[in-house]
């Protein structure tokens, strides 16, 4: 029982990672953003090369901080790399939309997305591709005869340490104030001289570089890729903001968790005779999930209804 | 006769919402230190002014005009910049920040970060924002919200103060209130330049007004001579 919530929030805490860009672009603009699960996928092959430079493969024993300096470096050029490529996306295929009738943007993610798909499997080809090897795997006990792994601990610590850095910095900057100024009323906080372009722009940056540096962990947990890889976790994760309500970061975040949970849960149902059958079902569950949320509380779970006019 | 330029001036300004021809060769000329009131009934183009001075609404042709300089074509964070801070027509606070950050808000294009002054500046001006500084802006009273719109305004330190029916919604009580507060701001060496259905009392503390009717300045002067003209009487004072 610990062991399945252990794994559910490591897991869970990628998809709230990757989550948290679809959420916050949602919020300031209102749009999906298809691209946001390729721009992980594109996270990921750009660590690839940086861990095989600072990490020695062949070593039997990778020293811890021969580890910690090239996870650390690979999660800063990722989420540099990918915090570029979203600031670019937006600027260029999103922004000379932004007045256009909603459909337009939508249909341009949509198509930003097969180009970034397509690109990445020009790169990388079509199959799976291991990840480097960063660490030994190390497991400790943990409560009730559970064990946890080093590898878990890294991701739940910084998947939770980014989330608290995101938290405080749009509820405590004045910077991320204004995010959520723009977020509530674009045209009001203009006429704060908010430059809106640039907090648009922002939010882009951080969403895009939350889900770089997420892709690094990623790698480390799944420890495989491909082009498409992006793509199914992003539906996930899209589903894990509309449940926690989309537009509210802390409900990404929660919708994140959620879902990892009860994934690692239905893939422990099908142990025993039926061992490995749960991997079929988790779309099943996912989106009866999100069905459920849509019918009970269309806001999500931390989501408000009521209109901001006023 | 006077040499010294306006603070804010409109030259045949023409603006349109599409094809629609909305102000009409319109100019207005608003001093420093004045109270200066635009008047007008529904659809008149009050609110396309104050959007237009914003650069929400470009001129098609003409010019807008503040301390000098010509500001219709820049982007509207410049001109607030340049010091005329905005209380918008249906107040737009940020409903869910907290009165203390719609403030800081206003201060956003100030450069020096000591806006302390200003913040007890705005408590003591309306004290019930004091008291609700923690609450969300959404959930206060449509009064409270107006409040609090000023509030922000003016903690931009603004030089032009344009304001879009600040007594929309309000009690008369409480429309007394933000009079007083507005000709005290006044008095403290900010311009205001209001749109006011409330023709009576936008009168009253105003220096001068301008009547709009369908985009055009059907009359302008002094409150006292427009108070007296027929027109302003028929129509905005609901005298006979
Ligand atoms: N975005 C828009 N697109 C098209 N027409 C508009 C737009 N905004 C305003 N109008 C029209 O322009 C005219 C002037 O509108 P404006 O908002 O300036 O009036 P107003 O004098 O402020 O009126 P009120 O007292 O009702 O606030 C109206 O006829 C209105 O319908
Ligand atoms: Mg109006």
């Amino acid at each position: 029982m610990v062991e399945i919530l252990i794994a559910g929030l490591a897991l869970g805490s990628l998809y709230a990672i990757v989550a948290l860009g679809y959420t916050m672009v949602y919020g300031i603009i209102e749009l999906i953003n298809f691209a946001h699960g390729d721009v992980f996928t594109f996270g990921v092959f750009v660590a690839i090369p940086v861990l095989d430079r600072l990490i020695n493969q062949s070593a039997i024993n990778i020293s811890p901080l021969q580890s910690l300096i090239g996870i650390g470096v690979a999660m800063i050029v990722s989420a540099l790399l990918c915090g570029i490529l979203g600031v670019a996306i937006e600027r260029l295929a999103y922004r000379p939309l932004r007045n256009a009738p909603r459909l337009a943007p939508l249909i341009t993610a949509i198509g930003v997305s097969l180009i970034i798909e397509n690109a990445l499997f020009q790169w990388q080809g079509g199959g799976l591709i291991g990840f480097p090897s960063t660490l030994n795997v190390v497991q400790y006990p943990f409560l009730g005869g559970a064990t946890i792994t080093n590898v878990q601990i890294l991701v739940i610590a910084v998947a939770v340490l980014m989330m608290i850095g995101l938290d405080l910095f749009v509820n405590r900057t004045n910077v991320g104030k204004a995010m959520r100024a723009v977020a509530q009323d674009r045209e009001a906080a203009a006429m704060m001289g908010i430059n809106v372009d640039r907090i648009i722009s922002l939010t882009f940056l951080i969403g895009s570089a939350l889900a770089g540096a997420g892709a690094v962990i990623y790698g480390i947990e799944i420890s495989e890729v491909g082009y498409d890889t992006g793509f199914t976790l992003g539906l996930f994760a899209f589903t894990a903001a509309v449940v926690g309500g989309i537009g509210n970061i802390r409900g990404a975040m929660l919708g994140g968790i959620l879902i990892g949970v009860v994934i690692s849960w239905v893939d422990n149902l099908g142990s025993g005779a039926s061992a490995g059958a749960g991997t079929e079902w988790y779309d099943v569950v996912v989106f009866a999930i999100l069905v459920l949320i849509l019918v009970f509380r269309p806001a999500g779970l931390l989501g408000t209804n009521t209109t901001e006019k006023v | 006769m006077d040499e010294k330029q306006p603070l804010l001036e409109f030259r045949d300004v023409d603006t349109y919402y599409g094809s629609l021809h909305i102000l009409k060769d319109v100019n207005y000329s608003v001093d420093a230190g004045e109270i200066v009131a635009l008047l007008g009934s529904n659809g008149a183009g009050k609110t396309t002014t104050m959007k237009t001075i914003l650069g929400l609404v470009r001129p098609r042709d003409g010019r807008v005009i503040f301390e000098g300089k010509e500001i219709n074509g820049l982007p509207t964070r410049q001109i607030v910049e340049m010091g005329i801070a905005p209380v918008p027509e249906g107040r737009r606070v940020f409903p869910k920040l907290t009165v203390l950050d719609n403030l800081k808000m206003g201060a956003w294009t100030r450069k020096d970060r000591d806006i302390q002054k200003d913040v007890d500046r705005v408590y003591t001006l309306f004290p019930r924002l004091a008291e609700r500084k923690n609450q969300l802006a959404g959930t206060m009273s449509g009064g409270e919200q107006q409040m609090l719109a000023i509030g922000r305004a003016l903690m931009a330190r603004p030089r032009l103060m344009i304001m879009d029916e600040p007594s929309m919604g309000l009690s008369p009580i409480l429309t007394e209130r933000v009079f007083d507060t507005i000709v005290e701001i006044n008095k403290q060496g900010t311009t205001i330049f209001m749109v006011e259905q409330n023709a009576y009392m936008a009168l009253e503390i105003a220096s001068r007004a301008y009547v709009l009717q369908t985009g055009e300045v059907v009359l302008s002067g002094t409150a006292q001579s427009l108070m007296e003209s027929d027109l302003v009487r028929r129509a905005y004072l609901g005298g006979s």
